[in-house]
């Protein structure tokens, strides 16, 4: 028995030698970051860099679900390794806390971009940009999400953000995140369709999935 | 020309419209398609709205003077930046 039997089936062995051998570096580790950071690690992902300065408050617990109420006041990186070790699948990981232009990007397959304003995401993009690798992005706000991946373009040649209230839901996180999670699963095993150059929209209103397909 | 609306913008507008017009520029649609209201601010585009044609946004082609024909496809999307 291992801790992948149930998912090689469908993944295959190549993909699931290739997750052990992956590097992903994660900015945020909110809403999105908790569910992108746990489903990778019990992907069977090799070593995890997680980006966060931010520390535990009242708000963020309904739908940050690495953290409880005994963590507030508590340093959100050191916080998420410690939960994340704590499954015990020996995924190594390292932790940063705020980057800027001149942070050195560690050696990565992709970047996931789960911040939750616009300045970070754009920053996080430029790097990836400039060292030309896959970069997973998602937002959510409200009943509402997407999901894009880019790799020669950055975000703010495609996107145009505004500046929002922080209106999240629990549920849209986990499905987005989810969906994240699952695509930076592609990105690093080659499975086709996946979202690059594409927009992915999700309505948890309405129910409804749309593609946007980019120029 | 296929218009599609996404997110916040399709609450009130529906998901799509098919508008049958030659050539119009982006002011002038958005105009036609009655949503100034919704994303525009003395004339020029809200911040976090963003307009994209045939997969591209206008804010890389000729902003709101973007003319665009039947044959276009045009997504108005409100992106999310939270996480």
């Amino acid at each position: 028995m291992s801790f992948f039997d149930r998912q090689i089936p469908v993944l295959g062995d190549i993909c699931q030698k290739k997750l052990k051998n992956s590097r992903v570096f994660v900015g945020g580790a909110g809403g999105l970051g908790c569910i992108v950071c746990e489903l990778l690690v019990r992907s069977g992902v090799g070593k995890l860099y997680i980006a966060d300065f931010d520390v535990i408050s009242e708000s963020n617990i309904h739908r940050q679900l690495l953290y409880t109420t005994h963590d507030i006041g508590k340093p959100k990186n050191l916080t998420a390794k410690e939960k994340l070790d704590s499954i015990g699948f020996n995924c190594q990981i390292e932790i940063f806390g705020k980057i800027d232009e001149d942070f050195l990007l560690p050696d990565v397959d992709v970047i996931v971009d789960c911040f939750d304003n616009k300045d970070s995401k754009n920053l996080l993009s430029r790097l990836a940009f400039k060292n030309n690798i896959y970069f997973v992005h998602a937002g959510v706000f409200g009943y509402f999400g997407q999901i894009s991946t880019l790799k020669d373009k950055k975000l703010e040649d495609v996107f145009s953000f505004g500046s929002q209230e922080n209106y999240i839901l629990p549920y849209t996180v986990g499905v987005v995140g989810s969906l994240q999670a699952m695509e930076v699963v592609k990105i690093i095993c080659s499975l086709k369709p996946n979202l690059l150059d594409k927009i992915l929209c999700i309505d948890l209103l309405n129910y409804g999935f749309d593609t946007i397909i980019l120029n | 020309m296929l218009v599609r609306f996404y997110s916040t913008l399709r609450e009130k507008k529906g998901k799509s419209v098919e508008i049958n017009i030659e050539y119009i520029n982006i002011k002038s649609l958005i105009d036609l398609l009655e949503i100034s209201n919704y994303i525009l601010d003395n004339n020029n585009l809200l911040a976090g709205t963003m307009i994209l044609v045939n997969g591209k946004n206008i804010s890389h082609l000729n902003g709101l003077d973007t003319i665009v024909q039947n044959s276009d496809s045009i997504d108005f999307f409100p992106p999310a930046a939270g996480g």
